[in-house]
């Protein structure tokens, strides 16, 4: 009577057996071990020579002929990790140290990174970031600043000052951490305007890094396509335009934004939508191509599909986000009819694209029209259904359209529509009151669920 | 590893259902169930708690209806970060994340955030962060956008789930490898090719990922569209092949045709003939692994064929090979170049190894006598193993005739005292085979008394043992009164044991007479 069962179970068994195997094998082609490998070498002789030249300062004075062979490794460190990484992030945080978010290893030197964590909090300090490498000189400013004693009033503050004033350049010193834990909601985690803040600085250094000639790591940009997927769309700050924003790094955010809400509209899994922010992130990434090029001639439009699914070639490995990344940054600006059809990530990037650029950058249109223009070419340059998907979310008056109410107020659109029956009435921002004066920052958004006409405006008069 | 899936099933399910949520603290050493020590490994290699501890994994609890999928996906992620690859895509969090699960949650550190007890102001921008590299795209990127001239009313529009769906279904899961060779064909096909060996290494990437998907049908196709796309440029092409055909790549392959196949599939085929001699070599040892098993017969068909283009690869792997696998070469070589293969035999004879002698002598004895062979059979007869001595003896003797009786001779003459008494008896047949006039003499030289004197009559029988086993092996295929009068001689005079077989011959020999 058991037997159907049994043979029932060891399918299952033999099917798990597979699917354990399968597993591990993708991920072993997914790994670029050397890399991995240089990068974990450097981090840790980075940590223990700072955590060994700070503890030397202790016996002799940072211009002592025996820091001569220390400081000289400690350049040459710093030079390799930087021809990597660009960015070197060293953050020490409870008895961990951390470069670029690889923990160091102490081994048999765990005291050595615990003292390196202990110095820099006597000048309330978390971290260290390099933007550049720092040259001998530089190096025995910092360990000297660094192991002198801290001053009593802002001491991470004044020894940035010291550093400054001494002419070291190309460093940043960081507040300090504590671990945050993955279902935490913290108020830093929680701000959308930290996060946009953090997706902008993360879309800038990717493009940064690829244009210096370095391997793309995508892994920042997952975390971030992470935590934006857990948050919730119609959030006013997260489709505000910050005023530090590069244009570029602002496109990568808000194409990634606009993806999402097409994939979340599809019910994409969870897995998929990962691979689809990420694409976004670096969908342009082709322009920094040549960014680094002497001549200062960029690449053209027509080059930069296929220059940034090359620059994706440089990590190494498979990965099918990677191989997805490929394939949407070539085809994210062909038409969707075109006799090679483009996939779906490549289909939602160029409908998520082409908005951004019509309703943002183009400056000539507003949310509304460009949703509406757009929708004519339905069936040709775009998906008509993911362009429908794009409208649904967006709703008729999309974040950013400017409305004047019957009353005569000015308002901004503040975020995607919130559902079916709300598709004609967003939530808005008040900009002028119904005298045309400016509105009090602090005033709630104005639900126009009520049904008042709307007036669309191109600008604010 | 099946058992120990099941163990992991049946353990949880029975904790589940039988106490309902399980919750695990995760410290270095060990896994705790409340005040409970449930799991304790102090040695950091073998420690899964550390290993989850040092990923930032701080709990993991298990609701009463976790599935048995999500267990499974479960392990799979753990597995994964135990044994220590190390992914640029995905961290702890973010492969958790991916997993969706309803029934597991694992509370896991996901980074550090500012914790700032002493707040301290701004600093200026220039204090705050110094001069570095900085790029832009160059002006008006992506700009100016084609015409848009005129618009459509927006209304909300419902889209059906089966459209939803279909649209779902073009990044499913089993869609990732047809998507990984669009990408590669594409690449290919964009204008840039200085960048050429960037693209051919991702379509070897690519191929590692079809080797552990199984997908034997689409590595074929891979082949073919880099072989399209450098149509052109053959070098580039029997380049990209000859890594491209690695061992597992035909493993799997040869996985996919039956053992029985008479006829290589002709995309293999073209595939194979377009793959340099690094390729043959790799089919050379799939062939040597595999023995006498149940796809030899293909393999060697494959092999066979790949030797069209390059017939000196097999002389040239035979030349450094041994045991099994140099037999296999050597019956390879017969088939593509049957001169070729007689030279290696002949040059295998000086081989120290049994197996190869062997088959170097099964060769030469299918072969016309010459000087060579003869060469050849010689260096067998003195082979180190006597299984080959054994085997080479009478062939030698058969081939060779009263040529080679004198080589025999010797060979019995500077061995005798270490010849076994199955080695001399074939010796004595092979003497008696290869002349047996001189055989007879040689015999009697070596039994009959040296001269008339008082040695002579003291020293009935001067040859040591091992010769009269020679000689009594030998004279025992001899007709005739003087074999027949040596044989009486080692009947009388012989030693101890080899009087009685002696005399069992010549009484044989009387029998077969009176009969006669």
């Amino acid at each position: 009577m058991d037997e159907p069962r049994d043979a029932g179970m060891t399918d299952d068994l033999s099917r798990a057996q597979e699917a354990l195997a399968r597993a591990l094998g993708r991920a072993r082609i997914g790994e670029d071990r050397a890399l991995a490998n240089q990068v974990r070498e450097l981090g840790e002789r980075l940590a223990h020579l700072l955590s060994g030249l700070l503890r030397m300062t202790r016996l002799h004075s940072p211009d002592n002929s025996a820091f001569n062979k220390p400081v000289e490794d400690l350049h040459t460190t710093l030079v390799q990790l930087n021809e990597l990484l660009g960015s070197v992030h060293l953050v020490a945080v409870e008895d961990q140290v951390y470069v670029n978010d690889i923990r160091i290893r102490a081994g048999e030197k765990a005291s050595s990174l615990r003292e390196l964590g202990a110095e820099l909090q006597r000048h309330n300090a978390g971290g260290i970031t390099f933007h550049l490498p720092l040259d001998g000189p530089a190096i025995r400013a910092l360990i000297g600043a660094l192991g002198s004693a801290p001053a009593p009033k802002e001491p991470r503050n004044t020894l940035a000052r010291a550093l400054h004033a001494a002419g070291v350049s190309g460093l940043e010193l960081q507040g300090r951490f504590r671990f945050r834990m993955a279902s935490e909601e913290t108020e830093e985690a929680s701000d959308p305007r930290d996060f946009v803040s953090r997706a902008l600085a993360a879309a800038d250094e990717a493009f940064q890094n690829l244009a210096a000639g370095r391997v793309p790591n995508p892994l920042p940009l997952r975390r971030l396509v992470t935590e934006l997927l857990e948050r919730a769309t119609a959030v006013e700050e997260l489709w505000a335009e910050p005023a530090e924003a590069t244009p570029y790094a602002l496109h990568q955010l808000r194409v990634a934004q606009l993806s999402l809400l097409v994939g979340r509209e599809l019910a994409l899994p969870q897995s998929v939508l990962q691979d689809l922010g990420v694409c976004a992130f670096y969908h342009d990434c082709g322009y920094a191509a040549g960014a680094a090029a002497s001549d200062g001639v960029g690449v053209s439009f027509e080059r930069h599909a296929g220059a940034g699914a090359r620059l994706m070639l440089r990590q190494r490995g498979f990965h099918e986000a990677k191989m997805r990344r490929v394939l949407a940054i070539l085809q994210h600006h062909r038409d969707a009819n075109d006799r090679l059809r483009p996939g779906l990530f490549g289909r939602i990037l160029r409908v998520a694209e082409d908005y951004d650029t019509l309703s943002r950058r183009s400056g000539k249109l507003s949310p509304t029209i460009a949703l509406a223009v757009m929708l004519k070419w339905a069936g040709t340059r775009y998906d008509a259904v993911l362009l429908q998907l794009l409208v649904n979310a967006l709703g008729a008056y999309p974040p950013g359209a400017l409305l004047r109410l019957e009353d005569g107020r000015i308002v901004r659109s503040a975020a995607p529509a919130r559902s079916p029956e709300t598709f004609a009435h967003p939530l808005a921002r008040c900009l002028r009151l119904a005298d045309g004066s400016p509105a009090p920052a602090d005033l709630p958004l104005v639900d126009l669920r009520g049904g008042e006409k709307v007036q669309l405006l191109r600008g604010l008069p | 590893m099946r058992t120990l899936i099941a163990d992991y099933r049946e353990r949880f399910r029975a904790v589940l259902d039988g106490f309902g949520p399980l919750v695990l603290d995760v410290h270095p050493y060990e896994l705790t169930l409340g005040r409970e020590v449930a799991y304790v490994e102090k040695d950091r290699e073998r420690s899964l708690s550390f290993r989850l501890f040092r990923d930032g994994v701080r709990k993991v609890a298990f609701a009463a209806e976790t599935t048995w999928d999500e267990l499974l996906r479960l392990l799979q992620i753990l597995s994964i970060r135990y044994t220590g690859v190390r992914q640029q895509e995905d961290d702890l969090v973010t492969l958790l994340r991916k997993a969706g699960f309803d029934g597991i949650h694992v509370a896991a550190i996901e980074g550090f955030v500012p914790e700032e007890e002493l707040k301290e102001s701004p600093l200026d921008a220039g204090v705050l962060r110094g001069t570095r590299e900085h790029y832009d795209p160059p002006p008006q990127w992506d700009l100016p956008l084609p015409l848009f001239p005129e618009a459509a009313p927006l209304r909300y529009r419902p889209v059906g789930p089966e459209l939803l769906a279909r649209l779902r279904a073009e990044e499913a899961d089993e869609t990732v490898p047809k998507h990984a060779l669009r990408a590669v064909g594409e690449l290919l096909q964009a204008p840039a090719k200085h960048d050429l060996q960037a693209v051919l290494a991702f379509a070897l990437e690519v191929r590692e990922y079809l080797l552990v998907e199984q997908r034997s049908d689409l590595l074929v196709e891979l082949a073919r569209l880099v072989r399209s796309a450098l149509a052109e440029t053959p070098e580039a092409t029997a380049a990209f092949l000859e890594t491209w055909f690695d061992a597992r790549t035909l493993r799997a392959l040869l996985s996919t045709l039956h053992p029985d196949e008479t006829e290589v599939p002709p995309h293999l085929a073209d595939l194979l003939d377009a793959a340099p001699g690094a390729t043959l070599d790799r089919m050379i040892d799939l062939l040597t692994e595999e023995g006498d098993g149940a796809r030899a017969p293909l393999l060697r068909r494959l092999v066979v064929r790949g030797c069209r283009h390059a017939p000196q690869t097999l002389a040239a792997r035979l030349h450094g090979a041994a045991g099994p696998p140099a037999v296999v070469l050597l019956r390879l070589l017969a088939e593509v170049d049957p001169s070729a293969a007689l030279h290696a035999a002949v040059a295998a004879t000086k081989a120290d190894d049994a197996v190869l002698q062997g088959e170097a002598l099964r060769h030469l004895e299918a072969t016309a006598f010459t000087p060579e062979i003869a060469r050849g059979l010689h260096h067998l007869v003195e082979s180190h193993h006597e299984a080959v001595r054994l085997a080479a003896l009478p062939v030698m003797a058969a081939r060779g005739g009263p040529r080679v009786f004198p080589a025999l001779r010797a060979h019995v003459e500077k061995r005798a005292a270490r010849l076994s008494a199955a080695e001399a008896a074939a010796a004595g047949e092979a003497l008696a085979r290869s002349s047996s006039r001189s055989a007879l003499e040689t015999f009697g030289e070596w039994l009959r008394p040296k001269g008339g004197g008082l040695l002579g009559k003291l020293v009935k029988m001067p040859a040591a043992p091992p010769f009269q086993r020679v000689a009594l092996a030998g004279l025992r295929g001899l007709v005739g009164a003087d074999a027949d009068a040596l044989l009486a001689l080692l009947a009388e005079h012989g030693e101890a044991a080899l009087r009685p077989e002696a005399a069992a011959a010549l009484a044989a020999r009387s029998r077969g007479g009176a009969r006669g």
